[in-house]
């Protein structure tokens, strides 16, 4: 990715100034991030999380897959924090394991659709004509579909599975990404330095990747942000229908299917894979807002 | 007649993007690896059998022979024969949708029952208790997954307590006391995080209209808080929010096939999942064009509203 760093560098009388108020306008953002308590709790919750999913084998006390079929739906307890569930294996191990499927999920889809949608809404934005039409009709089309019934049609046509899934829910975000990018260079479009940078003959490429982009990632940041929770969510949702993530594998959702059948005699078994969906997603809920406000506090 | 030819431009503006769903939602099938009629048989199926399917679903002519026949067909109502059983899909969807939809504006009322005193209370009170107490509700609201709640919800409300039933449908039209009891559980789950979402909208519009000159002059007139309020407020605050309602159409139809799983409901939703699961993909393929239409037109009778609602849309 284009580091925010070149975003002003380009055009030589502002050589000298404009580094300095990008460095200020970056120190304020850390400011006013810093100062966020909701959100330096969000960072701290996803960063849990993907502290979890790094050391995952190191930290979990059991195998996640191992079975232990005399201490099956084990209430939680002594040498089963979480209880056990109805194979016998370890609710806590299942849980962190799970998180780094839950990490997966949100960054793969949320990457897919950069890739596809910033490009794309940079183009179209900065070039207009037949091609932003097109381009925006079909985005226009694939907002149209739900995305949960979207995403669930994909992943039963590629077949069920983890990587079919995250192209499934990636597919399902393109279209916002198109549309945040494609706005904000709109907006930047027509401002003084786009228009300076032309006039000092600076070919429309340099001008989309140097000027354009790095003055349109702010809401792109946010964009990202909420979409991983989203992704979160989304993958939690697909695996429980049985269309994501497969047994034996350990994933949030997946768990919540089998805890819905001991709904009646195991209650507990739908409260830990439940709670750390909530948590990851409220965790990027968190980071997406503070990153909003700290961005334009006019917004908070 | 602004208003009229904004209404004419926005129904014909819809025409492009329903012929573009139609043709994002034909090629659905042909995003099936390998061959669709193994795909769908399975490797055992005899060649007859494949050759059989193929035809049946056209797809041994040319892809825009294939698309011409099967939009001709959509538009005359024929979405196919399921692959399971053989019964009309657009038949089947029929009797699923009227459920769905039941459970849709169930949820929907739901969400606005929670979402406009929460919102009202955080515009109103900014900055204090209540406001931080909505707020965090509100958070909560978009970060719980509905099937979670909706698990959490059978647990204390059925199983432990058994206040309402665990699963199971009642039409309303059979008993609507039963139909109330067996909807409550369901409309609670999908509509929380609606209400999240609509309270939030409301919050930050109310407070935007409420720092603006005419509110001012109206309190200046001597107007009580709640007439300034409810009057002239709210009026303009709730633009913004119906628009944001009709983008949680889509969202509360994507909610509602996990609700509607769990709580073992014979609706549209229901309907997709068995069909992915028995990989029927020709009612996979009815159901997502008709998910999408329905999102359509709902958007645009949102759309209508708002132009009848706001002067600014009819100028423009």
């Amino acid at each position: 990715m284009v580091s925010p760093d070149t975003s002003l560098t380009t055009l030589p009388r502002d050589e000298a100034t404009v580094p300095r108020q990008h460095e200020s306008s970056l120190a304020a953002f850390w400011y006013r991030f810093r100062q966020n308590k909701p959100a330096i709790l969000g960072a701290v919750i996803v960063a849990a999380m993907v502290v979890c999913a790094a050391t995952a084998p190191f930290i979990a006390p059991y195998d996640p897959n191992y079975q232990d079929l005399n201490h099956i739906v084990q209430p939680p307890g002594h040498g089963h924090l979480l209880g056990t569930d109805d194979l016998g294996r370890d609710m806590l191990s299942r849980i962190i394991f799970g998180a780094r499927i839950a990490v997966g999920a949100s960054i793969i889809p949320v990457l897919l659709a950069m890739v596809v949608g910033v490009p794309l809404g940079l183009v179209t934005g900065y070039f207009r004509g037949l091609w932003d039409d097109v381009v925006m009709r079909i985005v226009d089309a694939l907002q149209a579909f739900p995305f949960l019934i979207l995403a669930l049609a994909l992943a039963s046509i590629l077949g069920p599975g983890f990587l079919n899934a995250m192209i499934a829910i990636g597919i399902g975000f393109i279209p916002a990404f198109i549309r945040i990018v494609r706005g904000q260079v709109l907006t930047v479009s027509t401002r003084d330095y786009i228009l300076a940078a032309r006039s000092f003959g600076t070919g429309n490429i340099r001008i989309v990747l140097l000027h354009v982009l790095p003055n349109s990632l702010a809401p792109l940041l946010v964009q990202t942000s909420v979409a991983m929770a989203a992704a979160i969510l989304a993958e939690a949702g697909l695996s429980f229908l049985g269309v994501g993530v497969q047994p034996p594998t350990a994933s949030w959702g997946q768990m919540l299917t089998v805890a819905q059948e001991y709904i009646n005699s195991a209650p507990w078994l739908a409260v830990w894979p439940g709670a750390a969906i909530f948590l990851a997603v409220l965790g990027f809920n968190l980071l997406g807002d503070g990153i909003r406000d700290a961005l334009d506090p006019r917004m908070g | 007649m602004p208003a009229l030819s904004f209404i004419v431009r926005r129904v014909l503006g819809t025409i492009p993007v329903l012929l573009l769903v139609s043709v994002l939602v034909f090629f659905l099938i042909q995003l099936i690896p390998g061959d669709a009629a193994t795909a769908i048989l399975g490797e055992e199926a005899t060649p007859q059998a494949k050759a059989e399917l193929r035809h049946q679903l056209g797809l041994d002519k040319p892809l825009p022979v294939q698309y011409a026949n099967w939009l001709g067909k959509v538009v005359h109502g024929d979405l196919g024969k399921s692959l399971t059983d053989g019964t009309p899909v657009a038949e089947t969807i029929g009797q699923r949708l009227p459920v769905t939809i039941e459970l849709a504006i169930a949820s929907f009322l739901v969400a606005l029952l929670i979402a406009f005193p929460a919102g009202i209370i955080g515009a109103t009170m900014r900055g204090r208790i209540p406001d931080y107490i909505g707020t965090a509700v509100a958070l909560v609201g978009m970060s719980v997954p509905s099937f979670w709640l909706a698990i959490m919800l059978i647990t204390f409300f059925a199983v432990q307590h058994n206040w309402l039933p665990a699963s199971g449908y009642v039409p309303l039209t059979q008993d609507p006391l039963a139909n109330l009891k067996f909807m409550l559980l369901p409309a609670v789950a999908t509509g929380f995080r609606e209400s999240a979402i609509l309270m939030r909208m409301l919050r930050s519009s109310l407070l935007e209209v409420l720092s603006q000159d005419f509110i001012r002059t109206a309190r200046a007139k001597g107007l009580t808080e709640r007439v300034v309020l409810l009057r002239h407020a709210m009026r303009s605050a709730l633009i913004p929010v119906i628009t944001t309602s009709g983008l949680t159409i889509a969202g509360l139809l994507g909610g509602l096939v996990l609700t509607e799983t769990i709580f073992s409901i014979p609706g549209f939703g229901r309907l997709i999942v068995t069909s992915v699961l028995d990989r029927d993909f020709i009612t996979v393929q009815g159901a997502v064009l008709v998910a999408a239409v329905l999102v359509i037109l709902v958007n645009l009778c949102v759309d209508i509203s708002y132009a009848v609602l706001d002067p600014r849309i009819k100028a423009a």
